[in-house]
């Protein structure tokens, strides 16, 4: 298993973890104590940097690239792939999570404000799902440079 | 003028119409009518065949290979997957700028019309269009492939 896939496994696991506990309990403090700009910024800083947390990863690897090759383009274009696809599903989440609200409420009727913020909570949870999934299906099941198939040969 | 290049063209002005009207006429009868099966599929089929509207190229790339004459090249793909790419990252931001600002206005405690929701999904088509095409004329450049200006 090579560092990309390690790291996407971790992702798999942790983000939905952090967003779920770390999104819900801003969530949860603004319904309680009242919004405040210092919260609310806190809570965007945190859907904007998860949502685009792959970008920094691909620009960190590309800085990285010039002493060491440990990130190739093979990696890079994975990783894109994957942001892709998670995007994807993140749209087909959106699409569904404002159509079922619609359909079962009806035009006329409301909805609490705070569904805004879960679903976004919810999309950063279904990118991470998705982008994780993406890349660990498009490296397989052996490493990088097939490193199973060479301890088969040995 | 590549075929591309008139694609991206097309899409920048009439790719609104041809999902804002449908999606809009969906919405409306909607709340004229009350919710019922054809107004919900209308507006869920548009947002989705609109939001997944870029995979059709490669799919037809990729299904044309053994043809001739070549529409849809490898720079083709690169720039239109840098374009989806920048537009879904401006749709990310555009998610997270009307919930917060909804939620900031309303207050915790308030509630908003259900009808905002497809509104707001409306609206980041609207975004996601503009950006890919923009992104995509931008990175053809006012040259043409292949052909010197």
């Amino acid at each position: 298993m090579n560092r990309s896939q390690e790291h996407a496994l971790v992702w798999l696991f942790l983000m939905p973890l952090g967003a779920a506990i770390g999104g819900g309990l801003l969530v949860g403090l603004v319904y309680v104590e009242g919004p405040s700009l210092r919260r609310t910024l806190i809570f965007t800083l945190f859907a904007v940097w998860t949502g685009l947390f792959w970008l920094w990863i691909l620009l960190q690897q590309k800085k990285r690239r010039k002493n060491k090759v440990t990130f190739d383009e093979r990696d890079e274009i994975i990783h894109k792939k994957a942001a892709l696809a998670g995007y994807v599903g993140v749209w087909l989440y959106f699409v569904t999570a404002c159509v079922v609200p619609w359909w079962l409420v009806g035009p006329q009727g409301t909805v609490s404000v705070n569904i805004l913020p879960i679903i976004l909570i919810g999309g950063i949870i279904a990118f991470s799902i998705v982008q994780s999934l993406a890349i660990l299906i498009q490296y397989g099941r052996s490493g990088k440079n097939g490193e199973n198939l060479t301890q088969k040969i040995e | 003028m590549i075929q591309t290049k008139i694609e991206s063209w097309f899409y920048f002005f009439l790719g609104y119409a041809c999902f804002l009207i449908p999606g809009s006429v969906a919405i409306f009868i909607a709340y004229d009518r009350g919710i019922s099966f054809a107004p919900a599929l209308m507006f869920t089929g548009t947002v989705i065949w609109a939001g997944l509207f870029w995979l059709l190229p490669f799919t037809f790339g990729k299904l044309g290979k053994g043809k001739k004459k070549v529409t849809f090249d490898e720079r083709d793909q690169l720039i239109q997957k840098k374009s989806v790419m920048a537009a879904y990252v401006v749709l990310w931001l555009y998610f997270v700028a009307a919930s917060v600002t909804a939620w900031c206005i309303v207050g915790p405690h308030g509630s908003i019309s259900v009808n905002v929701m497809p509104l707001t999904l409306l609206g980041g088509l609207v975004i996601f269009t503009f950006v890919q095409g923009l992104a995509s004329l931008i990175q053809y450049g006012r040259s043409d492939k292949g052909e010197k200006q």
